[in-house]
């Protein structure tokens, strides 16, 4: 039977039209409540410049660490076959599902300044994460590996090893495979990665604010600020908020034709 | 100088274990049914597969010795590897696809670009240069993969079923083209080992054939070699001749498949009888006089070829029989139908198995 004629039983397009409406309406709410002829002075307040500001270098910083770090260990896990691999996937996976408050914790107990690795950074090279920019960009880019890793494993599974192959055997070393022939396969979905990490990083808050802390201009991003600011200036909170939904949609839209290409 | 192997290996059901030589310039193919381990054993010789023991030498140098733990990896062996399903790389252009071989091996932008473009244009495929392998018809592609694998003028050329993914019309033109541009490079002919289960192809592009099945090498020698004395009823019915064997005695061989045949000579011991198709008769009824050999038999199979007929039967013995077509209509047989299969004495050709 034709996909689009097909009859639907109400006790599904019920559920199915409310599930819409209860996505939907939040959003619509955002964009009537905005204060649309204060909106540039809004976004222009030096507070929420300054968040802004600080929230597009953290995030760019978070993406391109995730960037690094996520995409050879995708390459291992798509790769290489080892003792505890699934494992230690799901370790990589673990950031996912916790709570970001928890993974702030977490943090605070390896880079704070009493932590694991934070003590040694802090007394032998004066080196403080928590409350300064560098500790947003760890948080964000923590809490965003994971999605960098699972787009960018899926497309070198579905690249598979027969182009590597054909690279050995024209005399490629393993660095020139990875250069010439796989990562130009996977192109698309480093992008993808990217762009998943980026905006997630962009989002971060509880991780953000249990590590590095709310100071205005050194770590308080976007979403510290709507939340501090929406007692006191409810139309610039609105006004962010309503920047952060355009650059949500933004980064769907690119992602579109990908994710509906899979669905199909 | 020459291409010398062993290799040895077990694989799930695959029980590899084949040694072979093919001298320095000449050309061998590997010919077998599916699942024979041909494709792994050309895996093995390129490096890209391990093996249980591998004894592996191109032109003095030791590639694989498995007992001196000696394994060179893929990349630094002198080998062009044509692949089943070509492999081109998708997001560069046909001249970019040729040169990537020259390049890794240090040469200049501009060199390995003219030199993919002598390449393609050696393949007739130069209009093709700046297209992506996407856009390529099944022959282009494989002549462009051919390039690729040439284009570094490797001591050793492995092709993997080089045409399967050519379409039949332009199979012939694809397959000649091959056989000149593998000579056709400045420097000296690759030593060549294609890998096919195309008789035609095997036949055309090699000087000597070996038969390679559930890993062993069951025979080798040319195809009229093949076809004189077949070892294997898979290479008997590659060159379309019957098999039967079976231990002879006094004039008569008991064959393993069950039932007799008369033969000419006293030969005894293992024995293979060959029977051309042409050399076996079928009738409707039990053939009057007394043919020595005379089988009741069914009809399983009716191939045309040409303006003769092949009727498979099965007995035993089983045969293939060619008939003309004008007989087929008059015997009425169809698929299915009883029939009597005769074969004359003098037409059986024995061979010590």
């Amino acid at each position: 039977m034709n996909r689009r004629t097909r009859r639907v039983p109400l006790g599904i397009a019920i559920p199915a039209a409310l599930g819409l409406a209860f996505v939907v309406l939040p959003l619509v709410g955002l964009v009537t409540d905005a204060p649309w002829d204060t909106l540039v002075g809004s976004l222009t307040n030096p507070e929420a410049r300054a968040a802004l500001r600080l929230s597009l270098l953290c995030s760019a910083g978070a993406t391109v660490v995730a960037f690094g770090l996520g995409l050879p260990l995708a390459w291992v896990f798509a790769r290489l076959d080892f003792r505890g691999r699934s494992f230690a996937w799901a370790l990589v996976m673990v950031p996912m599902v916790l709570p970001p408050v928890v993974a702030g914790v977490g943090l605070l107990a390896a880079f704070g300044r009493r932590g694991l690795v934070g003590g040694f950074l802090a007394d032998h090279l004066g080196v403080y994460l928590t409350f300064s920019p560098a500790g947003v960009v760890l948080a964000e880019a923590f809490v965003a590996l994971p999605f960098l890793v699972v787009t960018v494993e899926a497309a070198l599974r579905a690249a598979g090893t027969e182009l590597e192959e054909a690279a050995r055997t024209l005399g490629a070393r393993p660095w020139t495979v990875l250069r010439r022939v796989t990562l130009p396969a996977v192109g698309p979905a480093l992008a993808a990665g990217a762009a998943l990490a980026w905006a997630r990083a962009l989002g971060e808050f509880g991780a953000t604010i249990t590590f590095a802390g709310n100071v205005s201009g050194r770590t308080r991003t976007v979403p510290l600020a709507v939340y501090l600011l929406l007692d006191r200036e409810p139309e610039v909170a609105t006004a962010l908020s309503l920047l952060m939904l355009a650059v949500s949609i933004t980064v769907l839209a690119a992602l579109r034709s990908r994710w509906l290409g899979r669905a199909q | 100088m020459s291409l010398d192997a062993a290799v040895a290996l077990r694989l799930g059901a695959l029980e590899l274990d084949v040694a072979l030589t093919v001298p320095t310039g000449g050309a061998l193919a590997v010919l077998g049914p599916n699942g024979a381990g041909k494709s792994t054993l050309l895996r093995i010789l390129a490096g890209l597969r391990s093996a249980d023991r591998a004894l592996v030498a191109l032109d003095g140098t030791t590639l694989d010795d498995t007992e001196r733990g000696i394994s060179v990896p893929a990349e630094a062996r002198s080998i062009g590897y044509v692949f089943p399903d070509l492999r081109l790389f998708p997001h560069l252009t046909a001249r970019d696809n040729v040169a990537f071989g020259l390049r890794t091996r240090g040469i200049g932008r501009t060199d390995a670009a003219r030199r993919a473009a002598e390449w393609l244009e050696r393949l007739d495929v130069a209009r093709v240069a700046d297209r992506r392998p996407g856009t390529l018809s099944g022959g282009e592609a494989q002549r462009v993969a051919l390039a690729r694998a040439l284009a570094a003028e490797p001591a050793l050329l492995l092709l993997d079923e080089p045409l399967s993914a050519v379409d039949v019309a332009s199979r012939a033109t694809t397959r000649s083209a091959m056989r000149t541009a593998v000579t056709a490079g400045p420097g000296d002919a690759p030593t060549r080992l294609i890998v096919t289960h195309d008789p035609v192809d095997a036949a055309t592009l090699a000087e000597c054939i070996v038969i390679v099945e559930d890993g062993r090498v069951v025979q080798s020698g040319s195809l009229a070699e093949l076809a004189a004395r077949p070892r294997s009823p898979y290479v008997a019915d590659l060159v379309g001749v019957n098999l039967l064997r079976g231990t002879a005695e006094g004039g008569r061989i008991r064959l393993d498949g069950g039932g007799e045949l008369a033969v000419v000579g006293r030969t005894s011991g293992p024995a293979l009888a060959v029977v051309h198709p042409r050399a076996v008769a079928l009738h409707r009824m039990a053939p009057a006089g007394s043919p020595r050999n005379a089988w009741a038999v069914r009809i399983t199979a009716i191939e045309p070829l040409g303006d003769r007929v092949r009727v498979r039967v099965s007995g035993p013995p089983d045969l293939v029989a060619e008939i003309t077509a004008t007989a087929l209509g008059e015997l009425a047989l169809e698929p299915g139908a009883p029939a009597w299969a005769v074969v004359k004495a003098t037409e059986v050709r024995v061979l010590p198995d």
